[in-house]
């Protein structure tokens, strides 16, 4: 489009299974009428393999390329409005039934339907629930903290807590999940809004979130940093991530097929993984701490990783020393632009024996895997015992830490 | 905005007899319409021109723009073809990028691998 805007002609092509992303793509970046070669899914990804056996494929679509490039554009190519056009959004929906279990269940087929759920049972977010969840903040509900990918829709502390509602959170999770949410708003590095985790949200890789809370608020709400804590039943965990999840749904206006491309989908698809660190069993400084906040401080990482993690140690059955785990987990990191290690309690303690803190961890890693220690997260979370969880991670362009605040319910995070 | 099963009859029935009515605030988010671009005008003929064949350095793209590239030099003997353009693998470069490009071809085939 770029090219087109400063009066190159051109044609785009696509594999079939991807034009609807495509298309979804042309029109948020304001040229719904770009010219588009549609090449055959089932056999651009047998065949691309080399240029003799994708020949035929070419061949098929020389004359559409030619077409493209030089059939003069047509009136309706021509005259665009001044802006793409969008769907205006409704305020509300109102759903009737004859019995309430009837209306739960239009209301969820019905936001399913519409591309407004993640496929488990939704919390209908009525007025009455909505502003039951403000009463967590002090934030206006008004208040507007950015755009959202994929399609960027306008993050509202409202919005937030309409999701947060379906979610099923509490009013005092709100601040931390409205921190979370104003991780991915913001310009990059490239001065573009809402790009920070663009990528992650629409990658036909599988990619994920790690969203870390740090500080007082993670225990006086009650978010699990012990044992178990990727896994279910903290209301906390699980409904925070899936508020987050909703978020990026609706806000952003993210769905799968459409322009979020994930092949196989994305691992802790309704939650993400949604934990605290375990600031109690760490002799190091908190991790807010060195990402610059102060330790009475509560925050919010979020924190782009690839799809699964692998793990490292004896858990509750292996025998292990610390070195072997670093050498281990190091040999893991080689092949990744960026990593994410959660060191479980027992073999941060032996770290910590061994002289290491947080800081001459990510560099020993760093020394070792020729990767930037600005691009090793180090976290310590777990139970004991446990194990040494770490993600690989493509590059480090998401990762973004804000403060919590505006909290009313908790003496932390106001 | 106001949500009925119009195709089920059942449902219609009872829905005269609807007690129950839930006001749902919307989640999504606003989304602003972004100003809307044509297409830049088509060139008459590929003859002689400058056309740059651009992919995003994902497997296969630069492959089938091979293949292209052979299909057109053989009807188009006097064009010239630019390859030496590939944008990052999602597809963000700088705006200086997309002037260098402009300047140089005449038309261009981008693609993706994915």
């Amino acid at each position: 489009m770029e090219f087109e805007k400063r009066g190159v002609p051109g044609v785009y092509f696509v594999s079939s299974n991807f034009m609807d992303d495509a298309k979804s793509a042309a029109s948020d970046w304001g040229m719904p009428r770009i010219r588009m070669l549609s090449v055959p899914s089932d056999k651009w990804y047998t065949l691309r393999r080399n240029k003799d056996e994708i020949q035929p494929v070419a061949a098929e679509s020389i004359d559409t390329i030619i077409d493209a490039l030089t059939r003069p554009l047509t009136p309706e190519e021509i005259n665009q409005p001044e802006r793409v056009e969008v769907e205006v959004e409704p305020t509300d929906f109102t759903v009737t039934a004859d019995s309430y279990s009837s209306a739960i269940e239009k209301f969820n087929e019905y936001f399913l339907e519409n591309h407004m759920g993640d496929g488990l049972p939704l919390i209908p977010p009525t007025e009455e629930r909505v502003k039951w969840m403000l009463t967590g903040t002090s934030r206006s509900q008004d208040e507007v903290l950015g755009k959202c990918p994929l399609k960027l829709g306008a993050v509202t502390i409202e919005k937030i807590a309409i999701n947060a509602v379906m979610a099923g959170a509490k009013p005092e999770y709100l601040p931390v999940i409205i921190g979370a949410m104003e991780c991915f708003v913001g310009e990059n590095e490239q001065g573009k809004e809402g790009e920070f985790f663009f990528h992650t949200l629409g990658s036909s890789g599988a990619f994920n979130l790690v969203i870390i809370v740090n500080g007082p608020i993670a225990k006086e709400i009650n978010i699990n940093s012990g044992m178990g804590l990727f896994g279910h039943g903290w209301r906390a965990n699980n409904t925070i991530g899936r508020a987050v999840r909703l978020s990026t749904i609706n806000i952003g206006h993210c769905w799968p097929r459409v322009n979020d491309m994930a092949l196989t989908g994305r691992p802790s698809a309704h939650t993400w993984f949604t934990f605290a660190e375990n600031e109690e069993e760490s002799y190091w400084e908190p991790y807010h701490v060195s990402r610059g906040f102060q330790k009475e401080d509560s925050a919010v990482t979020v924190t782009k990783v690839n799809s699964i993690y692998s793990t490292y140690g004896g858990g509750a059955v292996g025998l292990w020393k610390a070195e072997s785990i670093l050498d281990q987990v190091a040999g893991r990191l080689g092949k990744f632009g960026g990593s994410y290690v959660v060191f479980n309690p027992e073999v941060h303690w032996e770290l910590n024996k061994l002289g290491f803190n947080r800081q001459s961890v990510r560099e020993w890693l760093s020394e070792k895997t020729g990767m930037s220690a600005e691009n090793i997260q180090v976290v310590v979370a777990g139970g004991v015992p446990g194990y040494t969880v770490v993600w690989g991670i493509m590059n480090m362009t998401a990762h973004v830490t804000k403060k919590v605040y505006g909290a009313t319910l908790t003496k932390a995070g106001r | 905005m106001v949500f009925q099963d119009a195709d089920n009859k059942e449902r219609s029935k009872k829905m005269s007899l609807e007690k129950v009515e839930l006001k749902l605030l919307n989640p999504r988010g606003e989304i602003e319409p972004p100003p809307a671009f044509a297409p830049a005008l088509r060139v008459p003929d590929l003859a002689g021109k400058k056309i740059a064949l651009i992919h995003n350095l994902k497997a296969g793209a630069n492959t089938f723009l091979d293949a292209v590239e052979e299909l057109l030099r053989a009807k188009y003997p006097t064009a010239e073809f630019l390859r030496d353009f590939t944008t990052t693998i999602n597809l963000a470069k700088e705006p200086e990028f997309y002037d260098e490009v402009a300047n140089a071809c005449d038309a261009f085939i981008f693609g993706s691998g994915d």
